[in-house]
Protein backbone atom coordinates (compact mmCIF):
# COMPACT_ATOMS: atom_id res chain seq x y z
CA UNK A 1 0.00 0.00 0.00
CA UNK A 2 1.92 3.26 -1.11
CA UNK A 3 1.62 5.73 1.63
CA UNK A 4 -0.51 8.96 1.58
CA UNK A 5 2.61 11.66 1.03
CA UNK A 6 4.23 9.82 -1.96
CA UNK A 7 0.94 9.31 -3.61
CA UNK A 8 0.63 13.02 -3.38
CA UNK A 9 3.39 13.41 -4.50
CA UNK A 10 2.94 11.63 -7.94
CA UNK A 11 -0.10 13.75 -8.26
CA UNK A 12 1.47 16.69 -8.24
CA UNK A 13 4.18 15.56 -10.25
CA UNK A 14 1.76 14.81 -12.72
CA UNK A 15 -0.14 17.55 -12.79
CA UNK A 16 3.54 19.78 -13.40
CA UNK A 17 3.65 17.57 -16.44
CA UNK A 18 0.45 18.05 -17.96
CA UNK A 19 0.77 21.90 -17.39
CA UNK A 20 4.18 21.34 -19.15
CA UNK A 21 2.13 19.11 -22.03
CA UNK A 22 -0.16 22.06 -22.22
CA UNK A 23 1.70 24.60 -22.61
CA UNK A 24 3.99 22.80 -25.73
CA UNK A 25 0.13 21.92 -27.03
CA UNK A 26 -0.12 25.76 -27.30
CA UNK A 27 3.09 26.77 -28.94
CA UNK A 28 2.78 23.99 -31.21
CA UNK A 29 -0.78 24.95 -32.46
CA UNK A 30 0.71 28.73 -33.05
CA UNK A 31 3.22 27.73 -34.63
CA UNK A 32 1.30 25.34 -36.63
CA UNK A 33 -0.68 28.14 -37.88
CA UNK A 34 2.10 29.82 -39.40
CA UNK A 35 4.42 26.93 -41.30
CA UNK A 36 0.78 25.81 -42.51
CA UNK A 37 0.28 29.34 -44.22
CA UNK A 38 3.93 29.03 -45.37
CA UNK A 39 3.66 25.92 -46.58
CA UNK A 40 0.46 27.29 -48.67
CA UNK A 41 2.30 30.04 -49.63
CA UNK A 42 5.04 27.74 -51.02
CA UNK A 43 2.81 25.78 -53.51
CA UNK A 44 2.10 28.23 -56.20
CA UNK A 45 5.29 28.32 -56.65
CA UNK A 46 6.42 24.39 -56.77
CA UNK A 47 3.38 24.02 -58.87
CA UNK A 48 4.50 26.64 -61.51
CA UNK A 49 7.70 25.01 -61.44
CA UNK A 50 6.60 21.81 -62.30
CA UNK A 51 4.60 22.35 -64.80
CA UNK A 52 7.37 24.31 -66.59
CA UNK A 53 9.36 21.78 -66.25
CA UNK A 54 6.64 19.30 -67.26
CA UNK A 55 6.38 21.37 -70.87
CA UNK A 56 9.90 21.55 -71.15
CA UNK A 57 11.52 18.19 -69.79
CA UNK A 58 9.61 15.50 -72.79
CA UNK A 59 11.07 17.69 -75.41
CA UNK A 60 14.74 17.35 -74.38
CA UNK A 61 14.50 14.08 -72.32
CA UNK A 62 15.13 11.89 -75.14
CA UNK A 63 17.30 13.47 -76.96
CA UNK A 64 21.15 12.71 -77.65
CA UNK A 65 23.16 14.33 -75.22
CA UNK A 66 20.38 15.60 -72.77
CA UNK A 67 21.89 16.76 -68.91
CA UNK A 68 21.96 14.05 -66.55
CA UNK A 69 19.76 15.46 -64.53
CA UNK A 70 17.46 14.86 -66.87
CA UNK A 71 18.18 11.86 -68.40
CA UNK A 72 20.70 10.36 -65.68
CA UNK A 73 24.40 9.43 -65.45
CA UNK A 74 23.19 5.69 -67.31
CA UNK A 75 24.09 4.20 -64.61
CA UNK A 76 22.34 3.04 -60.97
CA UNK A 77 24.70 1.80 -58.38
CA UNK A 78 25.38 4.62 -56.01
CA UNK A 79 21.80 6.12 -54.85
CA UNK A 80 21.87 9.25 -52.04
CA UNK A 81 18.99 9.40 -49.29
CA UNK A 82 17.88 12.86 -48.34
CA UNK A 83 16.10 12.74 -45.02
CA UNK A 84 13.91 14.94 -43.67
CA UNK A 85 13.31 15.30 -40.00
CA UNK A 86 13.04 17.61 -37.26
CA UNK A 87 15.55 19.07 -34.83
CA UNK A 88 13.26 18.12 -31.72
CA UNK A 89 11.63 15.48 -30.75
CA UNK A 90 8.27 14.86 -28.64
CA UNK A 91 6.25 14.67 -31.28
CA UNK A 92 4.76 11.60 -31.49
CA UNK A 93 5.76 9.20 -34.37
CA UNK A 94 6.64 12.25 -36.75
CA UNK A 95 10.78 11.22 -36.88
CA UNK A 96 10.50 7.39 -36.14
CA UNK A 97 8.41 7.13 -39.07
CA UNK A 98 10.68 8.69 -41.22
CA UNK A 99 13.65 6.70 -39.61
CA UNK A 100 12.49 3.24 -39.70
CA UNK A 101 11.13 3.74 -43.79
CA UNK A 102 14.85 5.06 -44.19
CA UNK A 103 16.10 1.71 -42.62
CA UNK A 104 13.99 -0.14 -44.29
CA UNK A 105 15.19 1.31 -47.73
CA UNK A 106 18.49 1.24 -47.09
CA UNK A 107 18.38 -2.25 -46.56
CA UNK A 108 16.61 -3.12 -50.00
CA UNK A 109 19.19 -0.89 -51.67
CA UNK A 110 21.95 -2.48 -49.99
CA UNK A 111 20.12 -5.98 -50.53
CA UNK A 112 20.62 -5.03 -54.54
CA UNK A 113 24.03 -4.24 -54.17
CA UNK A 114 23.92 -0.50 -54.25
CA UNK A 115 25.62 1.74 -52.40
CA UNK A 116 23.94 4.22 -50.66
CA UNK A 117 24.98 7.43 -48.77
CA UNK A 118 23.11 9.73 -46.40
CA UNK A 119 22.17 13.04 -46.18
CA UNK A 120 20.27 14.25 -43.12
CA UNK A 121 18.53 17.01 -43.02
CA UNK A 122 17.76 18.23 -38.68
CA UNK A 123 19.34 16.97 -36.29
CA UNK A 124 16.70 14.00 -34.85
CA UNK A 125 17.20 11.97 -37.77
CA UNK A 126 20.98 12.51 -37.65
CA UNK A 127 21.53 11.32 -33.95
CA UNK A 128 19.54 7.98 -34.61
CA UNK A 129 21.03 6.92 -38.11
CA UNK A 130 24.41 8.03 -37.13
CA UNK A 131 24.49 5.25 -34.50
CA UNK A 132 23.80 2.66 -37.40
CA UNK A 133 25.09 4.47 -40.29
CA UNK A 134 27.95 6.45 -39.62
CA UNK A 135 29.74 5.63 -42.34
CA UNK A 136 27.52 6.57 -45.13
CA UNK A 137 26.42 10.01 -43.92
CA UNK A 138 27.67 11.97 -46.05
CA UNK A 139 26.70 15.41 -44.78
CA UNK A 140 23.82 16.54 -41.88
CA UNK A 141 22.28 20.10 -42.02
CA UNK A 142 20.58 21.71 -38.71
CA UNK A 143 18.84 24.47 -37.55
CA UNK A 144 16.51 25.01 -40.55
CA UNK A 145 13.12 24.78 -38.45
CA UNK A 146 14.38 27.82 -36.88
CA UNK A 147 15.90 29.78 -40.22
CA UNK A 148 14.26 28.74 -43.15
CA UNK A 149 14.98 30.65 -46.18
CA UNK A 150 15.16 29.66 -49.64
CA UNK A 151 18.59 30.95 -50.34
CA UNK A 152 20.01 29.12 -47.41
CA UNK A 153 18.44 25.79 -48.78
CA UNK A 154 20.07 26.71 -51.96
CA UNK A 155 23.62 27.52 -50.38
CA UNK A 156 23.64 25.12 -47.89
CA UNK A 157 22.49 21.83 -49.44
CA UNK A 158 21.24 21.75 -53.30
CA UNK A 159 24.59 23.27 -54.01
CA UNK A 160 26.44 20.48 -52.36
CA UNK A 161 24.37 17.86 -53.68
CA UNK A 162 24.21 19.54 -57.31
CA UNK A 163 28.35 19.12 -56.88
CA UNK A 164 28.43 16.26 -55.76
CA UNK A 165 25.91 14.98 -58.57
CA UNK A 166 28.25 16.17 -60.93
CA UNK A 167 30.83 14.58 -59.33
CA UNK A 168 29.82 11.18 -59.44
CA UNK A 169 29.31 10.85 -55.99
CA UNK A 170 25.71 9.45 -56.34
CA UNK A 171 23.74 8.77 -59.38
CA UNK A 172 19.94 9.12 -58.24
CA UNK A 173 19.32 10.69 -55.27
CA UNK A 174 15.87 10.22 -52.99
CA UNK A 175 14.33 12.59 -50.76
CA UNK A 176 11.69 11.30 -47.93
CA UNK A 177 9.81 13.66 -45.43
CA UNK A 178 6.12 14.13 -43.97
CA UNK A 179 3.73 15.92 -46.38
CA UNK A 180 1.54 17.91 -44.49
CA UNK A 181 -2.12 16.90 -45.12
CA UNK A 182 -4.07 18.22 -41.96
CA UNK A 183 -2.86 19.44 -38.55
CA UNK A 184 -3.61 15.87 -37.34
CA UNK A 185 -2.68 13.70 -40.25
CA UNK A 186 0.84 13.79 -41.87
CA UNK A 187 1.90 11.39 -44.80
CA UNK A 188 5.32 9.70 -45.39
CA UNK A 189 6.01 10.40 -49.29
CA UNK A 190 9.08 9.92 -51.28
CA UNK A 191 10.20 11.68 -54.42
CA UNK A 192 12.96 11.36 -56.47
CA UNK A 193 15.53 14.07 -56.83
CA UNK A 194 17.66 13.32 -59.42
CA UNK A 195 17.78 12.56 -62.02
CA UNK A 196 13.95 14.85 -62.33
CA UNK A 197 10.56 13.00 -62.43
CA UNK A 198 9.60 14.00 -65.55
CA UNK A 199 5.46 14.67 -65.27
CA UNK A 200 4.05 14.51 -69.10
CA UNK A 201 2.38 18.15 -69.57
CA UNK A 202 -1.25 17.09 -70.00
CA UNK A 203 -4.00 18.96 -69.00
CA UNK A 204 -5.56 22.29 -69.88
CA UNK A 205 -2.35 23.57 -72.56
CA UNK A 206 -3.98 21.83 -75.70
CA UNK A 207 -0.97 20.37 -77.04
CA UNK A 208 -0.09 23.69 -78.01
CA UNK A 209 3.76 22.61 -75.68
CA UNK A 210 5.30 21.56 -78.42
CA UNK A 211 4.85 24.97 -79.66
CA UNK A 212 6.65 26.70 -77.51
CA UNK A 213 9.30 29.84 -78.35
CA UNK A 214 12.42 29.47 -75.81
CA UNK A 215 14.64 32.36 -75.42
CA UNK A 216 17.40 31.54 -74.90
CA UNK A 217 17.60 28.23 -76.35
CA UNK A 218 15.87 24.99 -74.42
CA UNK A 219 19.08 23.36 -73.61
CA UNK A 220 19.91 26.37 -71.65
CA UNK A 221 16.64 27.30 -70.14
CA UNK A 222 17.21 23.65 -68.72
CA UNK A 223 20.53 23.89 -67.80
CA UNK A 224 19.60 26.93 -65.88
CA UNK A 225 15.91 25.54 -64.82
CA UNK A 226 17.19 21.93 -63.17
CA UNK A 227 19.47 22.70 -60.43
CA UNK A 228 17.11 25.40 -59.75
CA UNK A 229 14.08 22.59 -59.58
CA UNK A 230 16.34 20.56 -56.96
CA UNK A 231 16.37 23.75 -54.86
CA UNK A 232 12.59 24.22 -55.17
CA UNK A 233 11.73 20.57 -54.49
CA UNK A 234 14.14 20.47 -51.42
CA UNK A 235 12.71 23.67 -50.10
CA UNK A 236 8.92 22.55 -50.18
CA UNK A 237 10.02 19.26 -48.49
CA UNK A 238 11.44 21.20 -45.62
CA UNK A 239 8.76 23.34 -45.60
CA UNK A 240 6.13 20.70 -45.31
CA UNK A 241 7.61 18.89 -43.37
CA UNK A 242 8.06 21.96 -40.77
CA UNK A 243 4.51 22.16 -40.97
CA UNK A 244 3.52 18.55 -40.15
CA UNK A 245 6.52 18.69 -37.31
CA UNK A 246 4.28 21.19 -35.70
CA UNK A 247 1.07 19.19 -36.54
CA UNK A 248 2.42 15.90 -34.93
CA UNK A 249 3.93 17.74 -31.74
CA UNK A 250 0.68 19.18 -31.53
CA UNK A 251 -1.52 15.67 -31.25
CA UNK A 252 1.31 14.21 -29.73
CA UNK A 253 1.05 16.82 -26.54
CA UNK A 254 -3.03 17.22 -26.94
CA UNK A 255 -2.17 12.85 -26.46
CA UNK A 256 -0.15 13.15 -23.55
CA UNK A 257 -2.26 15.96 -21.56
CA UNK A 258 -5.35 13.48 -21.52
CA UNK A 259 -3.06 10.75 -20.64
CA UNK A 260 -1.98 13.10 -17.92
CA UNK A 261 -5.54 13.52 -17.02
CA UNK A 262 -6.54 10.06 -16.22
CA UNK A 263 -3.54 9.36 -14.64
CA UNK A 264 -4.51 12.30 -12.17
CA UNK A 265 -7.86 10.60 -11.72
CA UNK A 266 -6.59 7.38 -10.71
CA UNK A 267 -4.40 8.79 -8.58
CA UNK A 268 -6.55 10.81 -6.65
CA UNK A 269 -9.03 7.53 -6.58
CA UNK A 270 -6.39 5.86 -5.06
CA UNK A 271 -5.31 8.40 -2.66
CA UNK A 272 -8.69 9.01 -1.01
CA UNK A 273 -9.10 5.47 -0.77
CA UNK A 274 -5.63 4.79 1.08
CA UNK A 275 -6.77 8.48 3.14
CA UNK A 276 -10.32 6.47 3.93
CA UNK A 277 -8.84 3.49 4.49
CA UNK A 278 -5.92 4.97 7.35
CA UNK A 279 -8.89 6.70 8.54
CA UNK A 280 -10.54 3.55 9.42
CA UNK A 281 -7.84 1.66 10.44
CA UNK A 282 -7.59 4.57 13.41
CA UNK A 283 -11.19 4.64 14.51
CA UNK A 284 -10.97 0.99 14.25
CA UNK A 285 -8.10 1.18 17.04
CA UNK A 286 -9.74 3.55 19.35
CA UNK A 287 -13.11 1.69 19.55
CA UNK A 288 -11.19 -1.35 20.32
CA UNK A 289 -9.17 0.93 22.65
CA UNK A 290 -12.21 2.15 24.34
CA UNK A 291 -14.06 -1.89 23.91
CA UNK A 292 -10.67 -2.57 26.19
CA UNK A 293 -11.07 -0.04 28.85
CA UNK A 294 -14.61 -0.89 29.85
CA UNK A 295 -14.10 -4.76 29.67
CA UNK B 1 -9.33 37.46 -78.63
CA UNK B 2 -9.70 38.05 -75.06
CA UNK B 3 -8.53 41.54 -73.97
CA UNK B 4 -7.09 40.72 -71.02
CA UNK B 5 -4.84 37.52 -69.49
CA UNK B 6 -3.63 36.61 -66.49
CA UNK B 7 -0.91 37.77 -64.56
CA UNK B 8 0.68 36.11 -61.54
CA UNK B 9 3.95 36.58 -60.34
CA UNK B 10 5.03 33.51 -57.60
CA UNK B 11 8.56 33.67 -55.35
CA UNK B 12 8.65 30.34 -52.94
CA UNK B 13 7.28 32.74 -50.29
CA UNK B 14 3.89 33.48 -51.72
CA UNK B 15 2.08 35.03 -54.20
CA UNK B 16 2.70 38.71 -55.01
CA UNK B 17 0.69 39.56 -57.57
CA UNK B 18 -2.13 37.46 -60.02
CA UNK B 19 -4.75 39.52 -61.85
CA UNK B 20 -6.38 39.78 -65.07
CA UNK B 21 -4.54 42.54 -66.60
CA UNK B 22 -3.86 44.04 -70.42
CA UNK B 23 -0.48 43.96 -70.96
CA UNK B 24 3.02 43.51 -69.43
CA UNK B 25 6.54 43.73 -70.09
CA UNK B 26 9.36 41.64 -68.00
CA UNK B 27 12.69 41.92 -67.89
CA UNK B 28 13.98 39.04 -70.34
CA UNK B 29 17.78 37.25 -70.08
CA UNK B 30 18.04 38.53 -73.78
CA UNK B 31 16.28 42.31 -73.58
CA UNK B 32 12.40 43.50 -72.13
CA UNK B 33 10.01 41.81 -73.59
CA UNK B 34 6.17 42.57 -73.69
CA UNK B 35 3.05 40.29 -73.28
CA UNK B 36 -0.26 40.91 -74.84
CA UNK B 37 -2.85 38.52 -75.29
CA UNK B 38 -2.90 36.20 -77.50
CA UNK B 39 0.97 35.40 -77.44
CA UNK B 40 2.34 32.81 -78.52
CA UNK B 41 3.67 30.22 -75.76
CA UNK B 42 7.05 31.30 -74.85
CA UNK B 43 9.73 30.33 -72.07
CA UNK B 44 12.44 32.49 -70.86
CA UNK B 45 14.42 33.53 -68.61
CA UNK B 46 14.50 36.62 -66.16
CA UNK B 47 17.07 38.31 -64.92
CA UNK B 48 16.46 41.02 -62.63
CA UNK B 49 14.43 43.92 -63.20
CA UNK B 50 11.05 45.98 -63.44
CA UNK B 51 7.93 44.09 -64.76
CA UNK B 52 5.38 46.63 -65.75
CA UNK B 53 1.76 45.89 -65.90
CA UNK B 54 -0.52 47.71 -67.52
CA UNK B 55 -0.10 50.54 -70.51
CA UNK B 56 -1.60 53.16 -70.33
CA UNK B 57 -0.63 56.53 -68.14
CA UNK B 58 -1.06 54.85 -64.66
CA UNK B 59 1.46 51.26 -64.97
CA UNK B 60 1.79 49.38 -61.86
CA UNK B 61 5.49 47.79 -61.23
CA UNK B 62 6.98 44.94 -59.74
CA UNK B 63 10.71 44.73 -59.19
CA UNK B 64 11.80 40.87 -59.81
CA UNK B 65 15.08 39.36 -59.31
CA UNK B 66 16.09 36.53 -61.42
CA UNK B 67 13.66 33.69 -62.45
CA UNK B 68 11.38 32.24 -65.25
CA UNK B 69 8.57 33.71 -67.24
CA UNK B 70 6.15 30.99 -68.87
CA UNK B 71 3.12 32.20 -71.69
CA UNK B 72 0.99 30.01 -72.39
CA UNK B 73 -2.26 30.71 -73.46
CA UNK B 74 -4.17 33.20 -71.27
CA UNK B 75 -1.90 32.59 -68.51
CA UNK B 76 1.35 33.68 -68.23
CA UNK B 77 3.33 33.16 -64.54
CA UNK B 78 6.65 34.37 -63.62
CA UNK B 79 8.59 31.92 -60.83
CA UNK B 80 11.23 34.78 -59.64
CA UNK B 81 13.34 33.66 -56.29
CA UNK B 82 11.92 37.42 -55.05
CA UNK B 83 9.64 40.36 -56.22
CA UNK B 84 8.27 44.01 -54.56
CA UNK B 85 5.84 45.94 -55.92
CA UNK B 86 7.26 49.31 -56.09
CA UNK B 87 4.56 51.20 -53.39
CA UNK B 88 6.11 48.52 -51.10
CA UNK B 89 9.98 49.07 -51.71
CA UNK B 90 11.61 50.66 -48.80
CA UNK B 91 14.41 52.72 -50.01
CA UNK B 92 16.47 53.05 -46.81
CA UNK B 93 16.25 49.28 -46.03
CA UNK B 94 17.83 48.94 -49.93
CA UNK B 95 20.48 51.09 -50.05
CA UNK B 96 21.18 49.88 -47.01
CA UNK B 97 21.66 45.81 -48.66
CA UNK B 98 23.02 46.88 -51.46
CA UNK B 99 26.13 48.26 -49.23
CA UNK B 100 26.22 45.05 -47.49
CA UNK B 101 26.14 43.34 -51.14
CA UNK B 102 28.73 45.37 -52.77
CA UNK B 103 31.33 45.02 -49.48
CA UNK B 104 30.02 40.88 -49.60
CA UNK B 105 30.87 41.03 -53.08
CA UNK B 106 34.77 42.29 -52.74
CA UNK B 107 35.28 39.34 -49.91
CA UNK B 108 34.14 36.49 -52.52
CA UNK B 109 36.26 34.73 -55.40
CA UNK B 110 34.01 35.68 -57.98
CA UNK B 111 34.48 32.10 -59.51
CA UNK B 112 32.54 31.14 -56.34
CA UNK B 113 28.97 30.10 -57.17
CA UNK B 114 28.80 32.10 -53.81
CA UNK B 115 30.03 35.22 -55.99
CA UNK B 116 26.70 35.13 -58.56
CA UNK B 117 24.16 34.38 -55.99
CA UNK B 118 25.48 37.34 -54.21
CA UNK B 119 25.61 39.62 -57.72
CA UNK B 120 22.31 38.50 -58.44
CA UNK B 121 21.30 39.93 -54.92
CA UNK B 122 22.97 43.25 -55.58
CA UNK B 123 21.03 43.66 -59.20
CA UNK B 124 18.08 42.98 -57.91
CA UNK B 125 18.51 45.72 -55.02
CA UNK B 126 20.10 48.17 -57.87
CA UNK B 127 16.59 47.09 -60.25
CA UNK B 128 14.63 48.52 -56.70
CA UNK B 129 16.36 51.75 -56.69
CA UNK B 130 16.39 52.44 -60.09
CA UNK B 131 12.75 52.56 -60.03
CA UNK B 132 11.88 54.67 -57.12
CA UNK B 133 14.70 56.48 -58.21
CA UNK B 134 15.46 57.04 -61.94
CA UNK B 135 18.76 58.57 -62.78
CA UNK B 136 18.43 61.95 -64.53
Amino acid sequence: MPNLKTLQLRIRSVKNTQQITKAMKMVAAAKLRRSQERAEATRPYTVGMTKMLGSLAPAVANNEGAPPLIAGTGREEKVELVVFTADRGLCGGFNSGVIRAVRTRIAELEAKGKQVSLSCVGSKGYEVLKRQYADRIRKHYSGFGKDLSFDRIQEEISMDLLQTFEEGGFDTAFFVYNKFKSAISQELTWQRLMPIEVEEASEADDGQSGSYLFEPSEDELLGSLLPKNVTVQLFSAQVESDASEHGARMTAMDNAVRNAGEMINKLTITYNRTRQAAITTELMEIIGGAESLKG
Amino acid sequence: MAVTFNLDVVTPQKRVFSEEVTFATAPGEDGYFGVMPGHSPFLTTLIPGAVQIDDGPDPRFIVVSQGYAEVLGDRVTLLVDSAVRKEDIDAAAVKSDLNQLIRDLDNVDDRDPEWALINNRKKYAEAQLLLIEPKK
